[in-house]
């Protein structure tokens, strides 16, 4: 048997032959605790795994480990043409499925233009673009919205989010026969046009959603325990945003003006009256988690302004889609090409050697940006910070392993 | 400041550090060298007349098989024979790599594309990570797809792959593993290339 050399340490807070505080603080054994927070976690917002070291309650590091949705969509850009890769900008960000899609084919257009092609969006299918793509990005900040109450312990909140939400799905529905994946716009224009019910049914979600905002706000925007957990937490200045390159509502929030759909109008975003929406710093520090959210709260009014002009001022019905070949080659050339997702700036990056497919197809996803900023605003926050950081930064997995 | 501008500047101040420069195209492109990237990053950034301080988009290209006539050669790669066998591919080693930096400045509201050419046997190019912290990722992205070693970066690890992934998946000569650790990836029909 082996004799113990020295004698035990006294246990913690037992008190024996401790005569001063610093002694406690000497003898307590304390050491940094390592936790995988995810893959499988309710607050991660799918596949995202926070490798935290954490020192008692408080975070000193936070790193983010994704990929776990990785489905090499850059590589099957390379084998497939234009029109077939449409179908897996569906799969990047699935809460705004139409507004990936929307993007990637506003990049294509631009890059055949650029070749000195000439692609006429007949005007009828751009504003059924703008309706279809500002409804979407309602349907995506409703989740968010939802999902941060959830976060931070308000449950009622998802219930009337998705109520709303299913109203809009109901609409793309009728429009394009998918609740989720719609591939509804194509190279061109949109593949159908919007059936006369589905046009009834924007009409009055429009006449009823404007009193829903005001109801969401008295739920939870003004909730003094939902203001005491978001207000003051996570906060990511003008300055942190801009470096990690966050766009969309983390950057507004930080009180950057700065809104491709206002700066660079593309489609027809400059026929609109709306605002771009800014952090205030209301509750508390400008650029914090109630920043966030409250950003987006304000963009799905805007968004819905934008709708209801766009459905005053919708043309006779037409042609949805514009000439193009059936067989579309794209001239040689290279473009990047970004537009204003509800996560932010969606990024195409092709490269054209004159060929049916793209010779090289990057995806600049916005969330991919947006989280890398954790990794900045983690050290010193509180775990049950931590969490109420990452749902206002509103991630999507699926876009950012694409 | 309009592009011509911005390469006079660059040309002035780092002389044969900048390689080419193309304008009057829809995205015109400067071409530096990969060695004394850092440093012209940064007078990107702090000059007052350029002030890009947004990094937006940071992407590999591998340039094999690219024809600018515009016969869209690489398509002939990972094709199939008559009855359904591969088609063997001939590489040559000599066709670069390359990482294009897109950026932007909100304070002026004109952009650039910075382009920069490595070679497949040596691809090595300066980090940008600590003018843009935004490239940290997009580093870690373009070197876990296309095997580019950024030098000076802190953390160059994969990012989307698994860590003990082999290969360079972007690249245009790669061919997929048989075996992903005990996982057979053979007859799913991956690592025969995509078929079209």
């Amino acid at each position: 048997m082996i004799q113990r050399q020295t004698p035990a340490p006294p246990r913690a807070g037992s008190g024996v032959g401790l005569e001063r505080d610093d002694d406690i603080a000497r003898t307590l054994k304390s050491e940094l605790l390592h936790i995988n927070m995810g893959p499988q976690h309710p607050s991660t917002h799918g596949v995202l795994r926070l490798f935290i070291t954490t020192d008692g309650e408080i975070v000193s590091s936070a790193i983010p480990y994704i990929g776990y949705l990785h489905r090499c969509a850059e590589k099957i850009a390379e084998g497939n043409t234009y029109h077939q890769y449409v179908i897996y900008t569906d799969r990047m960000d699935y809460l705004a499925a139409m507004n990936c899609n929307w993007t990637y084919c506003l990049a294509v257009e631009a890059l055949l233009r650029a070749g000195g092609m000439k692609v006429e969006i007949p005007e009828y299918a751009e504003y059924v673009r703008v309706i279809i793509g500002e409804l979407n990005r309602i349907a995506s900040h409703l989740i968010a919205f939802g999902t941060y109450g959830l976060d931070l312990g308000a449950m009622t909140p998802f219930f009337h989010a998705l109520r709303e939400r299913e109203v809009i799905l109901n609409i793309f529905e009728q429009v394009c026969g998918a609740r989720l994946m719609y591939s509804y716009y194509d190279v061109g224009g949109v593949k159908w046009d919007i059936p006369d019910e589905a046009l009834e049914d924007i009409k009055r979600f429009c006449a009823m959603f404007e009193r829903k905002l005001d109801e969401y706000n008295t739920l939870l925007s003004e909730n003094t325990i939902f203001i005491e957990r978001a207000a003051n937490v996570g906060v990511i200045d003008a300055q942190t945003a801009l470096a990690f390159g966050c766009t969309g509502p983390v950057l507004r929030a930080a009180g950057v003006d700065w809104d491709v759909r206002r700066h660079e109008p593309y489609s027809i975003y400059d026929r609109f009256d709306w605002k771009v929406c800014l952090g205030r710093g209301e509750k508390g520090t400008l650029g914090d988690c109630w920043d966030r959210y409250m950003v987006r709260m304000r963009e799905m009014e805007q968004s819905w302004r934008i709708i209801v002009q766009a459905v005053d001022k919708l043309p006779a019905r037409g042609e949805v889609m514009a000439a193009l070949p059936k067989n579309l080659k794209a001239p040689v050339g290279e473009l990047y090409f970004r537009a204003e997702n509800p996560k932010g700036e969606l990024g195409f990056y092709i490269i054209s050697d004159g060929g049916a497919v793209p010779f090289r197809c990057k995806t600049r996803s916005p969330a991919f940006h947006n989280l890398h900023v954790l990794e900045r605003v983690a050290p010193g926050l509180m775990i049950s910070d931590l969490v109420a950081t990452v749902g206002s930064l509103d991630l999507v997995l699926g876009e950012i392993d694409r | 400041m309009t592009h011509e501008q911005i390469h006079q500047r660059l040309a002035q101040r780092f002389g044969a550090a900048i390689l080419d420069s193309k304008d009057g195209i829809a995205q015109p492109w400067i071409l530096v060298d990969p060695q004394s990237l850092d440093e012209i990053a940064r007078f990107l950034r702090d000059e007052h007349d350029l002030a890009f301080e947004r990094s937006l988009c940071i992407s590999g290209v591998d340039y094999e098989g690219y024809d600018a006539a515009g016969k869209g050669k690489h398509r002939e790669i990972n094709q199939y024979e008559e009855n359904g066998t591969v088609r063997p591919v001939d590489f040559t080693a000599s066709a670069d790599l390359g990482v294009v930096y897109h950026l932007e400045s909100l304070a002026h509201r004109h952009k650039l594309a910075l382009k920069v050419r490595v070679p497949r046997a040596k691809p090595q190019v300066a980090s940008v990570g600590a003018v843009w912290p935004t490239a940290l990722w997009g580093e870690r992205e373009t070197y876990d797809m296309f095997g580019i070693e950024f030098l000076g970066h802190p953390d160059l690890r994969r990012i989307l792959l698994p860590e003990d992934w082999e290969g360079w998946p972007l690249r245009k000569d790669y061919q997929m593993p048989s075996r992903y650790r005990d996982i057979p990836l053979e007859g799913l029909g991956y690592s025969e290339g995509f078929k079209r």
